[in-house]
């Protein structure tokens, strides 16, 4: 493969920003905090697409109560298409001027037959969701609900 | 594509703005949560025939019983919805049953409360639908589909899901207009038929004695047990009476008024149809039978069989399976505020693009379609198991509203704690009635089914409570952790895909960055070194033999001894990817065989973050 000049220079400048997406604050998001503190790009915040103002409200709380001043809790209002197409439309916004954009999505990891039932997950939906953004990368970052070596 | 199939049936999404456009003007309303019960009038009477004639003695016999159980559900009805009236203003935000249950009975009270409304839905959706196609099947021109009657019940009830998927106040005007048309036909045939009864002259239908062939050791005497039966049966009348207590929320302002006004209305036209029915029977004499419904013989008595009859018939069937529209309305509704109390799914608590919930929806269609089929679609199999739910959930909601007037005492309190004993003891007799005269043809199914229901409901909200536990946190857990934090790319060659990767490993900005190929043999590494060098990477490129070509096994072996290298804490491991048509495209599965593999793999690595990069080949 022939090198043309400047295509695969490795740019140091280019700002990253890493976006992790939140619906509650429980355990289930603490793995994937971790991961966004240890990354150390130079723009990190949470996002929460909110279909439901007390849910909302509740989770803004609890942000603040768990000192989690660190990471900037950003909320958009669900828009008409949905809760894909709003997380979509908000990292597209962070993408547009070719900033590179790391979407880390919490993700309750099941084992049971049953518990897919009581636990609807969208993080596979969100990655189909932005996979087609350029620019844009998503971590699904799994916290295992049952107790250490089960999952 | 299976988008634009959803577009096509359910219609473009709606934002939650325009959730109080979706509110209900009092003529919709009347329609959309009355039709149940009044289509009720189509059956009832019927039904208490099926029970006192057919079931016991003669025609003539359980035609003397008609009128004075007739009088006694019209006064349950009016009884029943005194009470309704004071649960509407004491509750504003709607929920009936469940809701007035659980803020003065209790948990256990209130799931039962819930578990009976639920069953009854179900219930209601099929032995609507079943009627409806009754009455179609009963025209001449029709009866030939006597033997699709199944196929028929399923296609009404998927009919029934798209319109309730488009959303709430569509379907009630949708439903509107059959209701309507329902209401003045029977008026017409109960007005026109008494009149020409009292002031006229009407042959009463004319007795089949083929028909009757097995009731036709006429003489004997109607029990005390039959009568009951009987009354149990015209007793389902009532279904569905609770539904505008809990949709209260879907009114236009001021929504409680507006809701007991139309409650009132409701019970009129009810309670004055079904006395009319079974009055107009009495003297037409009808025999019940599965081949023609009461109504379509008396009908057939009083207009002929002429385009009259025939718009009676399909108003009947029109509004009897649009009865089922109630259900879909309350089902979905109920779940979602039990849900949101964690004893469901919370998937039954979520809107869908129509505001409308659709996860109830659907589950109520499929329950209610598996209920046609097990009981090929027969109303009269199908009504045992109804109205134990009904009076069930009657009971509670009217001892519930007991202890809130006792609690709250506002004004007028004490008329109000003896409107609702009066109703409560009233339904809790006709929930024993029930319970004891039909337990054997089929009512011990909800009597089984409930008691499952609620155990299935503090499963459930035992295992969220415990779920909630085990996922509460401090805020030890989530302080920032800067870590020493080592990334390493994965290369398999050079070419956009991976210069895409080294770009983004770089933008980490981790303590330590790698890049990592493994190689079969020498030809595979110093191809790559040279490659490495021409292009000018300032990252460092670390090669890995293979003798045995195992690629999972090497890649853990190194992030290993990178670990021991530089202490780390956490490694990403960012694996180029190619992506053709898609992330779940078909076509994925020819590509990215290994990186699969390997991330699964790399899951149970402790304190290892796999990322895949995406490279989207043209």
């Amino acid at each position: 493969m022939a090198r043309p000049d400047g295509i695969f220079e490795l740019r140091r400048t280019r700002n990253h920003t890493v976006v992790v997406l939140v619906s509650v604050a429980d355990r289930r998001i603490v793995p994937a905090l971790h991961v966004v503190s240890r990354l150390g790009c130079s723009d990190s915040r949470a996002l929460h697409v909110s279909v439901d103002a007390e849910a909302t409200r509740k989770l803004a709380a609890d942000w603040m109560d768990l000192g989690l001043s660190w990471l900037p809790l950003h909320i958009e209002e669900a828009a008409a298409e949905g809760v894909l197409a709003s997380v979509r439309r908000a990292i597209e916004k962070d993408a547009d001027g070719g900033d590179r954009v790391t979407v880390v999505v919490p993700e309750l990891d099941v084992v049971r037959w049953w518990q897919p039932l009581l636990f609807r997950s969208r993080a596979r939906r969100i990655a189909e969701e932005l996979q087609p953004l350029p620019g844009v990368t998503t971590v699904i970052v799994p916290f295992c609900l049952m107790p250490r070596g089960s999952c | 594509m299976l988008s634009l199939a959803k577009r096509f049936l359910v219609g473009r999404p709606l934002s939650s703005a325009e959730a109080e456009h979706q509110r209900l003007p009092k003529r919709i309303a009347l329609a959309t949560f009355s039709s149940d019960p009044i289509s009720s009038t189509a059956y009832a009477t019927e039904e208490i025939l099926f029970v006192t004639a057919v079931g016991g003695s003669s025609l003539a016999l359980g035609l003397t019983k008609l009128i004075p159980m007739a009088i006694a559900v019209a006064i349950l009805l009016a009884v029943v919805v005194a009470s309704y009236r004071q649960t509407i203003f004491a509750y504003p935000n709607g929920g009936g049953a469940y809701i007035v249950s659980r803020e003065n009975l209790g948990e256990y009270p209130s799931l039962i409360a819930g578990a009976s409304l639920l069953v009854d839905y179900v219930l209601t959706v099929a032995v609507s639908v079943s009627a409806g196609v009754a009455a179609i099947v009963s025209l001449d021109a029709f009866r030939s589909l006597e033997e699709d009657r199944v196929l028929l019940c399923l296609f009404f009830v998927a009919l029934l899901t798209a319109g309730n998927l488009r959303g709430l106040k569509e379907s009630g005007k949708i439903f509107a207009f059959p209701t309507y048309v329902y209401i003045v036909s029977l008026t017409l045939l109960v007005g026109y038929g008494l009149a020409r009864v009292f002031f006229g002259h009407v042959e009463p239908v004319p007795f089949d004695p083929e028909r009757a062939e097995h009731v036709a050791q006429a003489g004997g005497s109607l029990s005390l047990f039959l009568v009951l039966r009987g009354f149990s049966s015209g007793a389902v009348a009532l279904s569905g009476v609770e539904a505008i207590s809990n949709g209260i929320p879907a009114f236009r302002k001021p929504e409680s008024k507006n809701a007991a006004t139309t409650l009132t209305t409701m019970a009129c036209i009810l309670g004055t149809l079904f006395l009319g029915v079974s009055i107009l029977a009495r003297h037409l004499q009808p025999f019940p039978t599965h081949d023609e419904t009461v109504i379509s013989q008396m009908g057939r008595a009083v207009f002929g069989t002429g385009p009259v009859h025939t718009i009676l018939q399909f108003a009947t069937a029109g509004i009897l399976i649009l009865a089922a529209n109630t259900a879909y309305v309350d089902f979905p509704r109920l779940a979602s505020i039990i849900a949101s109390d964690g004893y469901l799914p919370r998937q039954f608590a979520s809107r869908g693009d129509r505001l409308v919930f659709s996860n109830g929806i659907v589950f109520l269609a499929v329950v209610a379609s598996l209920l046609l089929v097990a009981f090929k679609g027969l109303t009269t199999l199908l009504i045992p198991l109804y109205a134990v739910g009904v009076f069930t959930s009657f009971t509670l909601s009217q001892a519930g509203m007991v202890r809130h007037h006792q609690r709250l005492r506002a004004q007028g309190w004490k008329r109000g704690v003896v409107v609702n004993a009066v109703g409560a003891v009233a339904t809790f007799v006709v929930l024993v009635i029930v319970a004891v005269t039909k337990f054997a043809v089929g009512a011990w199914l909800p009597i089984v089914v409930v008691p499952g229901i609620i155990t299935l409901f503090a499963g459930i909200k035992r295992h969220y409570r415990r779920v909630g536990r085990s996922l509460a946190i401090t805020p030890d857990q989530v302080r920032p952790r800067p870590a020493r934090h080592t990334v390493v790319v994965l290369v398999g060659g050079i070419h956009r895909g991976v210069v895409r990767a080294l770009q983004y490993a770089r933008s980490l900005r981790p303590n330590h960055l790698a890049a990592l190929y493994v190689t079969y043999d020498d030809n595979g590494r110093q191809g790559l070194e040279s490659q490495w060098k021409e292009f000018g990477f300032d990252i460092t490129l670390e090669i890995v033999d293979s003798p045995y070509r195992e690629l999972v096994d090497v890649v853990l072996r190194y992030l290993d001894e990178l670990d021991e290298r530089w202490g780390n804490e956490t490694i990403t491991v960012v694996i180029p990817e190619f992506v053709v048509g898609g992330l779940f495209s078909p076509t994925q599965l020819l590509h990215n065989q290994s990186a699969a593999a390997l991330k699964l793999a790399l899951l149970f690595r402790k304190d290892t973050v796999v990322t895949s990069v995406p490279y989207q080949v043209e």
